[in-house]
């Protein structure tokens, strides 16, 4: 082994890790096979950035009370077809599912349902309550407003968050449609990347502190924000996020919302989850054939210059989760330091006493 | 003639009237005719011109083309708690999607929140009327629909998605509602012909050929047959080609109705453009009091604004803020039309044998 190679994992050594240092803080069995699910999920289709990377941040979190275990979910307003739910600044990971399974479970008697949550924490990895929806033969989405790193166009303030909105529709054959993705034009951790290998961004990116575009990565992490994609839609559709959770839900909006750090920071998000019974709009065979029609249409498009094939939204994440199921998860070396040093520091196994494999 | 940078005013009763009259020479209802007018007005005097009257003379050549069904005969397929399915079968975009808004708003009622959907339609055009309609019913609205494939996906050229249109409209106390509507790409549809109706170039990066090449000039492609071959962008690559194909799979693919290449555009006029879109509410009552809902939207409103300003910029508006003041002024100004439109609008009355505007039309 040496130092800046990866090391190699399987979903269960890492799911199983993360419970136990989850446990070892306080939180509920049950509680810690969702968070470690979600974002071992993350890990399994590519997306690094959700998936174990976040564990140290919550088991900090949770020690320091900015995230909380011993709560319960309240049911604040409960109607056929919506309900909302106070998360009591618990798990979000948690919430959420809870809150998708409540969707779906009033979808399947009125057809279409909404679920808040308040007072709820970052869900982080979207799709993982979202795709729920897809094993009740539902279409599933949710959306959640953030602590605002972003100006509004023409604005050189912090005013408003990187607001991600998830889908997911059922497929037949091939892989669901599943698209999880933020307003802002990039996400934050290719800013972070660039700067740390000094490199510079295209322009279209985001602007410095006064508000112009800029090349330079550390103009956005220096007082700058990223932009928002298709400029003003993006802003557009995250002002629409923010109203339907944060404003709507009756918990925090623009800067009433908390960044993680530092750890006892109370996010106070708000949260939208969505089901959509296909059932009462056409045969649910028939409905997953014509998206298996419809994603063959797409991918069968002429390739620009450069592209080797069409992804259809989640089906990278899809391929990569079965490559990696077979052949294990990549974790580099300072990942996988920094998850020792958390078990030194909780006193529980190490994660290389899991029997990794090179 | 009036030369085409020329624009004359015209006041928004007269042209309201003159365009309920040209309606019901055709056979549409004195009711319909008026929900077809008010939703091209509403577009007129907020200043989107492209969704405004020029589409009177579009809409009513389809109709008497037979591509248009101008009785819109709809049919209720699915009726539930909180959803329904509506077949238009080949009536006006308009009236089938204010029938559908309705019956969100009454589902929304009593359920929380409703999804209609519309199939077998023609375009509605002006997408944020229709939820507009829920602001009444102390609601929030929202619409989606489909149309012809004009974008890409990431890293195609072949057209595989459409502009498809998505609307919010969302209430608020003494500050404007907020409005966001917004097609997919980085250019609406209706605004390109606009563009190539006045001989004008668009934007770079608006639209590519078949081959990846940029082009800014619409009346190119229009020589090919209207618009064919063009390939419009996306708004923010795969995120609005992503949000495109969801709207896709949550109306046609979903309610049974034509989906890509077996939908049609405006043109030709004998040919229902078989669209789909849906129609939603969320009663604002069941998630919070109405009253302190909209203050709170006030507070959103106030600290989006309340922002240091990049230099060179004014101020920060919300969506749908410029339009609405827009609104307010041209109630008084009146609708400035240019001289296509007005020339476009003078042929249809005088084909139709109706009264034009006095000393306008």
């Amino acid at each position: 082994m040496n130092t800046g190679t990866n090391k190699i994992f399987t979903a269960e050594m890492l799911r199983s890790f993360s419970e136990t240092c989850l446990q070892s803080v306080g939180t509920h069995k049950a509680d810690s096979v969702i968070i470690a699910d979600n974002m071992v999920q993350a890990n399994l289709r590519g997306e690094d950035s959700h998936g174990v990377q976040l564990l140290p941040i919550w088991v900090k979190r949770i020690n320091h009370g900015g995230i909380k275990t011993n709560v319960t979910m309240e049911l604040v307003e409960d109607h056929p077809s919506t309900a909302l739910l106070n998360a009591n600044d618990g798990i979000g990971q948690v919430a959420a599912v809870q809150a998708m399974h409540l969707a779906v479970k009033k979808a399947t008697q009125t057809g279409f349902a909404l679920v808040g949550v308040q007072h709820i924490s970052s869900y982080t990895n979207a799709k993982h309550s979202t795709m729920i929806a897809l094993d009740h033969k539902m279409i599933g989405f949710s959306m959640s407003n953030a602590n605002p790193i972003l100006f509004a166009p023409g604005g050189i303030t912090h005013r408003i968050g990187t607001n991600p909105i998830a889908f997911a529709v059922p497929a037949k054959h091939e892989f669901p449609v599943v698209l999880d993705m933020s307003t802002a034009v990039v996400g934050h951790e290719r800013i972070r990347e660039a700067v740390r290998q000094n490199i510079p961004i295209p322009s279209e990116w985001g602007v410095d502190k006064a508000g112009n575009p800029t090349n330079d990565p550390n103009d956005i992490w220096e007082g700058g924000s990223l932009n928002h994609f298709g400029g003003y839609k993006g802003f557009g559709l995250a002002v629409i996020i923010e109203a339907l959770t944060g404003v709507l839900m009756d918990a925090g909006f623009t800067t009433g919302v908390s960044e993680w750090f530092p750890y006892e920071n109370i996010e106070d998000r708000g949260k939208l989850f969505g089901a959509l019974n296909i059932e009462h709009f056409i045969n649910y065979d028939t409905f997953t054939s014509r998206v298996d029609t419809l994603i063959r249409e797409v991918r069968a498009s002429k390739l620009a210059p450069g592209f080797e094939r069409i992804y259809l939204p989640g089906e990278k994440g899809f391929l990569e989760s079965n490559k990696r199921t077979s052949q294990g998860i990549p974790l580099d070396a300072r990942m996988v330091e920094q998850l020792e040093a958390l078990a030194l520091e909780l006193n529980v196994s190490k994660l290389n006493s899991l029997n990794s494999t090179e | 003639m009036v030369n085409s940078r020329e624009h004359i005013y015209v006041n928004a009763e007269s042209i309201k009237a003159f365009a309920i009259r040209a309606f019901m020479a055709v056979g549409v209802s004195q009711y319909d005719a008026e929900i077809t007018t008010n939703s091209m007005l509403q577009a007129a005097l907020r200043g989107e011109g492209d969704h405004g009257m020029r589409l009177v003379a579009t809409w009513i050549n389809k109709i008497k083309a037979g591509g248009t069904n101008p009785k819109t005969p709809i049919s209720i397929i699915q009726n539930h708690t909180s959803t329904a399915l509506i077949d238009a079968n080949a009536g006006i975009g308009a009236v089938a999607a204010a029938k559908a808004m309705e019956m969100a708003i009454e589902k929304a009622s009593s359920s929380g929140a409703a999804f209609v959907g519309v199939r077998n339609s023609n375009s509605y055009a002006n997408a944020k009327y229709y939820p507009m309609m829920a602001l009444e019913s102390k609601m929030i609205g929202f619409t989606f629909s489909n149309s012809i494939p004009l974008i890409p996906p990431y890293g195609g050229l072949t057209p595989k998605s459409g502009t498809n249109p998505i609307a919010f409209v969302v209430p608020s106390k003494n500050e404007l509602p907020v409005i966001l509507d917004m097609s997919t790409a980085t250019m609406a549809f209706e605004r390109l012909r606009v563009y190539a109706s006045l001989g004008k170039k668009v934007p770079p990066g608006a639209i590519i050929s078949s081959t990846g090449h940029t082009i800014d000039d619409p009346t190119l492609l229009e020589k090919k047959g209207f618009l064919k071959g063009a390939v419009l962008q996306a708004a923010g690559g795969y995120k609005g080609f992503g949000l495109s194909l969801m709207i896709n799979l949550m109306t046609g693919v979903l309610f049974d109705g034509a989906f890509m290449d077996d939908l049609r555009e405006f043109t030709p006029a004998d040919e229902t453009e078989k669209v789909s879109f849906v129609l939603g509410a969320i009663n604002i009552n069941h998630f919070m009091p109405y009253d302190r809902f909209i203050e709170r939207m006030d507070e959103f409103i106030l600290s989006i604004k309340d922002s240091d300003l990049a230099s060179e910029v004014d101020q920060i508006y919300l969506p749908g803020e410029k339009g609405s003041i827009r609104y307010k002024a041209r109630l008084k100004e009146g609708i400035p039309l240019d001289s296509p439109t007005i020339e476009t609008l003078s042929a249809m009355a005088k084909e139709l044998g109706i009264e034009g505007i006095p000393g306008k039309i």
